[in-house]
């Protein structure tokens, strides 16, 4: 039986029993729904990760008090006992850590930044000493940064988020004006290039001055970061060792005594989101295999009363010369239509979900075509699996009994 | 020749109790034969039929159709035998409800594997022939008792089989519309066909120019009328 006979019948017969059709695939749609659902969200935030949060620049790594991801209370609490990463830190690492390329350090928190009547609340307001900027894609729209005499004689100056410099000024020219962030005058100088979000939050809605100028205001209580470039990946490792050496000789460490400050660098965030990914992975995995292997057995179930209610269909098919084969194909075509049908609801609906996902949270789900691709092939092998039985029921009905049957 | 049996025998077991449904039946069908089978209820006619439209095999004996054996062929080559040398055709018609006459009527073309295009030919071709032309995309619930027989007699056709077999084709139809059918009938067997036709009323059986008799499984009387 040429294969279009058979998908065509299926069709129909699904067709004549809509509502049941779709209700059988429904642990199908589901399935499906969330694998789609699912591998989108860790394949937007993978990306995400790399492009964003990694972009601390690959043989970078940062000195600061505690790990960039923080996952408890009782660690934030031991962090916050912890000794403050300081100026003189970064003085001393500068002097000794021979290997790096580049030292840099920064402090920040959350200020009213204003100009005449506007402000913007909760700007970034970061401390910078240069040469490193983070995050690594950073980049100067107009005007210009900040040079290293100017944080050395602690100038306030001031470079504007884009976000920032578009609320105060609008359409004029920042650089030159007079900012104040809080009640202390800073000249801007110049405005970064638009970086867009990282998880719903604004990268542009920053404003960077001189480390120096910044503890002017706000003293030296606060805790600085040191960013430190080694020259290439494979001397990575030899740096981090010279920066923990200088750091614990500072702190006075005995050998035994853990360290009491942080060295992270991309990686850690990425190992951090490996964990996280594979984790849910396996969860949805589990989760979206009981619920194909559920799907798959109402499939068969309703195969199988599809099968007898046939019974004197497939008695007919059979006198007129069907061979097992063909009746074989036409049930086994209708299950796994009705799996496949299943499938493309669901990848229907998770592509919706995605986009609800990406309107209402920061994570960038988007719908990929690997996943669409898995999810057709996994819901025809359902349909395929748990169709040979009752396919092959009604292909070894006795033509004479099937032909009786009521 | 077209049918010869040799000692075709059926045997049941029920609860362990045998029941010979059909017992030693020596049976010759020449080409273009027009021939009633008849008997009593129970008597084995349905048994017979069903062995001589290959749906059957049988426990003991032999049945050459068309010169070759083919009463212990597996399934598949029987399946394959019915498409090509048999149309059948049932009291109860056994049309697939929701497809439509022509639909019906392609079905056994579909299983020959002959081409879309010329299925629906052949198709159209047979339902006119049983001057069922105009219902091609009619569905069975919307056609009478006798036209549905028309449209499986078609379908029963549409193959150009070696044998048309009857299950008392006119047993759930009025006298007047039976009438029609046996008509088409002696029209077919005009045109060349064998019919075999199985039935327990006698003014269907007398129609035919050979009526067979079954009692018990056996066949009691072989009788040549007309022709
Ligand atoms: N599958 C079966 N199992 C057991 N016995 C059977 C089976 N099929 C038929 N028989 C028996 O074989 C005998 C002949 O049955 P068959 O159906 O051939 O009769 P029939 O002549 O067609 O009767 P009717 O005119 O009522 O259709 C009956 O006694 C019946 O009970
Ligand atoms: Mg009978």
């Amino acid at each position: 039986m040429p294969f279009g006979e058979g998908l065509s019948i299926a069709l129909r017969a699904l067709w004549a029993n809509k509502l049941r059709s779709i209700l059988t695939v429904l642990g199908n749609i589901i399935a499906i729904m969330s694998i789609i659902a699912v591998m989108a969200v860790i394949e937007g935030m993978n990306s995400y990760v790399e492009n964003k949060v990694a972009g601390l620049g690959a043989n970078v790594f940062v000195v600061q008090r505690g790990p960039f991801i923080i996952t408890s209370h009782e660690e934030l609490e031991k962090i916050q006992k912890r000794r403050r990463v300081t100026v003189e830190d970064l003085e001393q690492i500068r002097r000794s850590v021979s290997t790096a390329s580049s030292i840099g350090a920064y402090d920040s928190s959350a200020h009213k930044v204003r100009y005449q009547e506007r402000y913007v609340e909760q700007v970034d307001v970061q401390g910078q000493d240069l040469p490193i900027l983070l995050p690594a894609n950073f980049e100067i729209g107009k005007g210009r940064l900040f040079s290293r005499a100017e944080i050395d004689r602690s100038r306030p100056l001031a470079v504007l988020g884009s976000e920032v410099a578009d609320k105060l000024f609008e359409k004029a020219d920042p650089v030159g004006k007079e900012v104040r962030v809080e009640s202390v005058a800073y000249t801007v100088v110049g405005v970064a290039k638009e970086q867009g979000s990282v998880l719903g939050v604004s990268q542009d809605k920053t404003l960077l001055m001189p480390l120096s100028a910044y503890q002017k205001q706000f003293g030296t209580l606060g805790s600085v970061s040191i960013p430190i470039e080694a020259r290439d990946k494979e001397s990575m490792a030899a740096t981090k060792d010279e920066a923990r050496v200088v750091m614990r000789v500072r702190h006075r460490l005995k050998p035994n005594q853990e360290d009491d400050f942080a060295l992270e660098s991309s990686e850690s965030l990425t190992d951090f989101w490996k964990q996280i990914s594979q984790a849910i992975f396996m969860t949805a995995s589990g989760l979206v295999a009981l619920s194909l292997v559920v799907g798959g057995i109402v499939i068969m179930n309703i195969m199988l009363v599809s099968v007898t209610e046939r019974t004197r269909e497939i008695g007919i098919r059979k006198a007129l010369g069907a061979k097992r084969r063909h009746v074989l194909w036409q049930f086994l075509i209708e299950s796994i239509a009705l799996s496949t049908l299943g499938g493309v609801i669901g990848v229907l609906l998770g592509w919706l979900l995605c986009a609800v996902i990406r309107a209402a949270t920061p994570v960038p789900a988007s719908l990929s075509l690997v996943s669409v691709a898995l999810a057709l092939v996994i819901v025809f092998l359902v349909g395929l699996i748990f169709g040979i039985y009752p396919a092959n029921r009604a292909a070894r009905l006795d033509p004479i009994e099937a032909l009786r049957y009521e | 020749m077209l049918i010869r049996t040799a000692e075709l025998t059926k045997r049941y077991e029920v609860g362990g109790e045998e029941i010979y449904a059909l017992r030693d039946v020596n049976l010759s069908v020449e080409r273009n034969e027009y021939m009633a089978i008849t008997g009593p209820s129970g008597s084995g006619k349905s048994t017979l039929m069903n062995l001589l439209g290959c749906l059957d095999t049988p426990t003991r004996g032999t049945y050459y159709l068309n010169n070759q054996e083919v009463s212990q062929l597996p399934d598949d080559r029987l399946a394959e035998i019915r498409n090509k040398e048999i149309g059948f055709v049932f009291q109860t018609f056994n049309l697939l409800p929701r497809a439509t006459a022509l639909h019906n009527v392609e079905l056994p073309l579909v299983y020959s594997g002959i081409t879309k295009e010329e299925r629906k030919v052949r198709a159209v071709q047979a339902l006119q022939s049983v001057e069922m032309g105009d219902r091609a995309a009619h569905r069975p619930n919307e056609l009478s008792g006798g036209q549905r027989q028309r449209v499986a007699i078609a379908r029963a056709l549409v193959n150009r089989p070696s044998l048309l077999l009857a299950d008392e084709p006119t047993g759930n139809l009025d006298s007047k519309t039976g009438e029609e059918i046996l008509r088409l009938f002696e029209k077919l067997h005009a045109e060349g066909q064998t019919i075999l036709v199985v039935t327990h009323e006698k003014k269907v059986a007398e129609r035919a120019h050979r009526v067979v008799s079954i009692m018990d499984g056996r066949v009691a009387s072989d009788l040549r009328q007309k022709g």
